[in-house]
């Protein structure tokens, strides 16, 4: 569950140096590869994509857009339909209890989706927890934006990874759900 | 396998680990009802409502990074305790999701209006925007970058920066696009401004005559109380025009003047007036200079004249004078605020405010108030190198020479008035003439739905070597600029003070409920950074925007906080002639110290010294003439976003004069094109069919017809009557372009298919 909310704080956080650097290392692709492995699922490539086009495409796709934006980069908007709605206010609490405030400097929601990735990660020795952040939050955003994300993303790089979680959460939640009934 | 971590959360060390796995179920059950926000700790901070430029004192409930609910507060003379309903819905657009969230900076190469950025930090932003302006200075010079501004912030960004920059080529819509006739009209006639709050003594006047008066559809709150205690007071109402408004539904008397002939209707009142000695004698004798002048000029118009020209009947003419005269002094004919209408529109300002001068109410109860500005002041600062040029509501600033080494306006010689006309720089960024126009800034400001030929303000957009555009909400016009800065909204920023020219003038604070969400600054301080970047900086030596404030408030007795306090901080004015008269003073700031009935000052500068009538140009065969006003729940362009206002209205429709429906073969709940006279087309939008207009002219409200997709609940719906004012016609008094000089025929349509915006609204909810 680690690995799988690192890889999406770092897919979903603005793409800036430390994108490159993960891109450029292999490293991204590294735990793609390992986390498929883990869930028994195909190792997606991502595509070779220059920083500039990322950027280009991570403004178009989650924060700016004359045509419409496509992605609104907050789980609330999966949740609620809006901004600052119930899954909003549930998620603050759920951060509060277990300990988690936004740094100052992340000129952002609480609820954007790298921050969600990065609140999973996190919270490594409280696997439950982490586990109720990317079921219940992590994965309605991605069931809904992933095939948005298939048809707008002009580099395949979201798109890749964005589908690639979502399977990787299927995977998990029927596991879960085989538990619970065993 | 790790990968770095990014750092946008933190651990709180005292609660981390001492999470139970219980706790955290329970926490993520969806059954559980969050507490209401009034059970909270709510935090009230007074603030001034944005959502329209009326600006009421408010008071924000807050609890976090929320604010839950505004209401007007009773010691506040905007609100008087009271709020509209754009006033109420306002703070959605701070949680509006279509927000501008983050600094974008076109990518290189990817062309102008495409819409093509990437995000950018705001050191990043403001380093690109400094190095291309100070190499448009040393190209250029400092004047060939403008700057357009509307709203609260607006002051430093078309008043403070470009003055310290060097450029005259500064512009508000708030003046050429609005009131400039009735600015400049009211400084030819009574040597002072009318101001942005109307100064009417509606409580006590006895007799209204409204002409082409938005009341009761633009919603400026005080004015609406004030209005219904008039009527309440028993004042009679005559409302003047082509449409049946709001304000003609509550009147004793509608006169449907065919459009463009006010000016016709109004010298004939002045001639019944003077031929009938109806007017006050004594307060003209006193107060006003070049009656024997307008005794001579008005004798050929008649009320059958006007009739002539009005098709209002001589009949009407003379008894709704004859009442007017009956009432005086407390008989008025309040100024509009949009008044740029024909073209000659300040010579028609100049014949209402004669008229008024012909009552005897200037300064006297029932009439006009002498409004006056709180003391108040400046953070001193180095002398700017310029005066500030484009003007405001309070009228003219500027000044007739320029100081040494600095250009005049581009606009200048095109108009008399001293203030800039927006429309009038439009030209300079395509044809180099008289100086190029190379770099822009846009700040509030909605360049395609206020500017008219907007085909004409694309081009000069393409020309343009640097655009800056600051603003909240991805507008049409925002996503052509080279780089976008997110400002913070009111509710999360302080401003300047807010000073009111009033009967008791007085100063409001705005006061931020919370910290900005996303990465968005206030308006301040990114002047104050870019300035920072442009040499600029000895222009603001204050540290923090709470330094600033407190040090203009000690210049009148008190600090910030205890302002914090107060919100609002009233002061005495001397609203009657007899208020200056006792302590020897004279308000009128004119060249002869009076009234000018007639102004030698524009016999100077060869304009007519009093008012002619010039009838409007011609209806051609087929079209309409295209009248536009306000809807009492949207602002401008600036609302159409906002889910409770578009909850209430999310369209325009098109008023067509039920006979011209009949003949063109348009049926209740049809859809039209409109077609204006250069082959713009706008909508669909729906088609009212109604008794309430004439049969030459249709109406739509403004503000609608947004082509911005970034903006969900705006875009696409109702037509856009700025589109279809691809001319006007310059008042060369005044600087104002006349929009009413614009034609449009009807084309059945076919129903829009947009999702209803309360289907969107609820689906949002779900």
């Amino acid at each position: 569950m680690q690995l799988l909310g690192w890889v999406t704080a770092a897919a979903f956080a603005p793409p800036k140096a430390a994108l490159e650097q993960d891109l450029v290392s292999g490293t991204l692709q590294a735990a793609l590869a390992e986390m498929a492995r883990t869930r028994g699922l195909p190792t997606p490539t991502l595509p070779q994509t220059p920083l500039s086009e990322l950027q280009a495409a991570y403004t178009s796709l989650f924060i700016s857009n004359p045509a419409g934006l496509p992605c609104p980069p907050y789980v609330g908007m999966a949740l609620d339909e809006r901004l600052f709605g119930e899954g909003f206010d549930r998620l603050l609490e759920l951060y509060q209890v277990a300990g988690l405030e936004t740094s100052p400097d992340w000129r952002d929601l609480p609820d954007h989706v790298a921050a969600v990735g990065e609140a999973i990660a996190l919270l490594e020795g409280k696997p439950a927890l982490a586990q109720s952040l990317a079921l219940e939050y992590l994965y309605p955003w991605l069931k809904r934006y992933a095939p948005v994300l298939q048809e707008t993303d002009p580099t395949g790089f979201y798109s890749t990874i964005a589908h690639f979680l979502f399977q990787a959460l299927e995977v998990i939640q029927s596991e879960t759900a085989s538990s619970q009934l065993s | 396998m790790k990968l770095p971590r990014r750092s946008f959360l933190k651990l709180s060390a005292a609660t981390v680990g001492a999470v139970s796995l219980g706790g955290a179920a329970t926490l993520t059950s969806r059954a559980k009802a969050a507490p209401a926000w009034y059970t909270k700790e709510v935090k009230q901070v007074f603030q001034i409502c944005e959502n329209c430029f009326w600006r009421c004192g408010i008071r924000a409930s807050v609890v976090g990074n929320r604010v839950y609910k505004v209401d007007g507060y009773k010691e506040n003379p905007k609100s008087r305790g009271m709020l509209c309903p754009r006033g109420q819905a306002a703070p959605a657009q701070t949680y509006d999701p279509d927000r501008l969230k983050k600094p974008l900076i076109r990518i290189e190469g990817s062309e102008r209006g495409a819409g093509k950025y990437r995000e950018a930090t705001w050191e990043e932003a403001l380093d690109y925007i400094a190095k291309k302006m100070l190499g448009l200075k040393e190209q250029y010079g400092p004047e060939s970058i403008a700057f357009f501004g509307h709203g609260t912030g607006d002051g430093w960004f078309v008043d403070f920066l470009p003055a310290a920059w060097g450029s005259p080529n500064a512009a508000k819509p708030s003046v050429s696009l609005c009131t400039a006739p009735r600015e400049v009209a009211a400084q030819y006639t009574f040597g002072r401004a009318i101001g942005g709050h109307e100064p009417i003594d509606w409580p006590n006047t006895k007799y209204i005559v409204l002409i082409g008066h938005h009341i009761g559809e633009d919603t400026h709150n005080t004015q609406l109380q004030e209005f219904s205690e008039a009527r309440k007071n028993g004042a009679k109402l005559v409302v003047v025009d082509p449409r049946f408004s709001t304000a003609a539904a509550k009147a004793d008397r509608w006169l449907p003047i065919k459009p463009g002939t006010d000016t016709a209707l109004l010298l004939a009142w002045i001639h019944v007036l003077i031929s009938e000695n109806l007017y006050d004698k004594a307060y003209v004798e006193k107060y006003t200079v070049g009656m024997d002048k307008l005794v001579a000029h008005i004798k050929p118009y008649t009320p059958e004249w006007a009739e002539q020209q009005t098709e209002i009947p001589a009949q009407v003419i003379r008894e709704v004078a004859r009442e007017m005269a009956q009432h005086k002094p407390k008989a008025v004919l309040p100024p509009t605020r949009h008044t740029v209408w024909y073209g000659n529109d300040t010579q028609r300002m100049r014949a209402s405010y004669i008229l008024n001068a012909l009552l005897g109410n200037y300064g006297r109860e029932g009439g006009f108030y002498i409004a006056m500005p709180p003391y108040l002041e400046k953070y001193p600062t180095p002398p700017l190198p310029l005066e500030p040029a484009a003007g405001g509501c309070a009228g003219p600033t500027a000044v007739d020479k320029e100081p040494e080494g600095y250009k005049p306006r581009a606009d200048k010689g095109k108009f008399l008035a001293k203030t800039t006309a927006i429309q009038e720089l439009i030209e300079p960024m395509i044809t180099g003439q008289p100086y190029p126009i190379k770099g822009l800034f846009a700040y509030g400001i909605n360049l395609f739905h206020a500017i008219p030929n907007v085909p004409r303000t694309k081009e000069a957009l393409k020309n343009l070597e640097l655009y800056v555009a600051i603003d909240v909400l991805p507008q049409e016009h925002v996503m052509w600029a080279d780089v976008i800065l997110p400002e913070a909204t009111y509710l999360e920023r302080y401003d300047d003070f807010v000073t009111v020219s009033h009967k008791t003038p007085f100063i409001q604070l705005r006061v931020p409920a919370h910290e900005p969400l996303y990465d968005t600054k206030p308006g301040w301080w990114i002047a104050k950074e870019l300035g920072k970047r442009i040499g600029l900086e000895q222009y603001f030596p204050w540290q923090t925007i709470e330094e600033y404030l407190d040090t203009r408030m000690q210049s009148v007795g008190l600090d910030l906080e205890t302002m914090k306090s107060m919100g609002t901080m009233v002061q005495n004015g001397k609203p009657w002639l007899s208020d200056w008269e006792k302590e020897g003073q004279n308000p009128f700031n004119t060249p002869s110290g009076k009234i000018e009935l007639y102004s030698e000052s524009l016999a100077k500068a060869g304009f007519d010294p009093l008012p002619k009538y010039e009838p409007p140009q011609p209806v051609p065969e087929g079209y309409y003439r295209l009248l536009y006003g306000r809807s009492p729940v949207h602002t401008f362009a600036r609302t159409q976003n906002n889910p409770v206002l578009m909850e209430m209205e999310s369209s325009n429709s098109v008023w067509l004069n039920a006979e011209e429906a009949a003949r063109l073969g348009f049926k209740p709940g049809d859809y039209a094109y409109l077609i204006n006279q250069d082959g713009v087309r706008e909508g669909p939008v729906r088609v009212k069919i109604t008794q309430r207009i004439r049969k030459d002219a249709v109406y739509i409200t403004h503000g609608f017809g947004h082509k911005a997709k970034g903006m969900t609940l705006a875009d696409g719906r109702g037509a856009s009557d700025s589109y279809l004012q691809t001319r006007y016609t310059l008042d060369r008094i005044s600087g104002g372009a006349g929009l009413r000089n614009n034609f449009v025929k009807l084309e059945k349509a076919p129903a829009p298919k947009l999702k209803s915006v309360v289907k969107l609204i609820k689906e949002r909810r779900a």
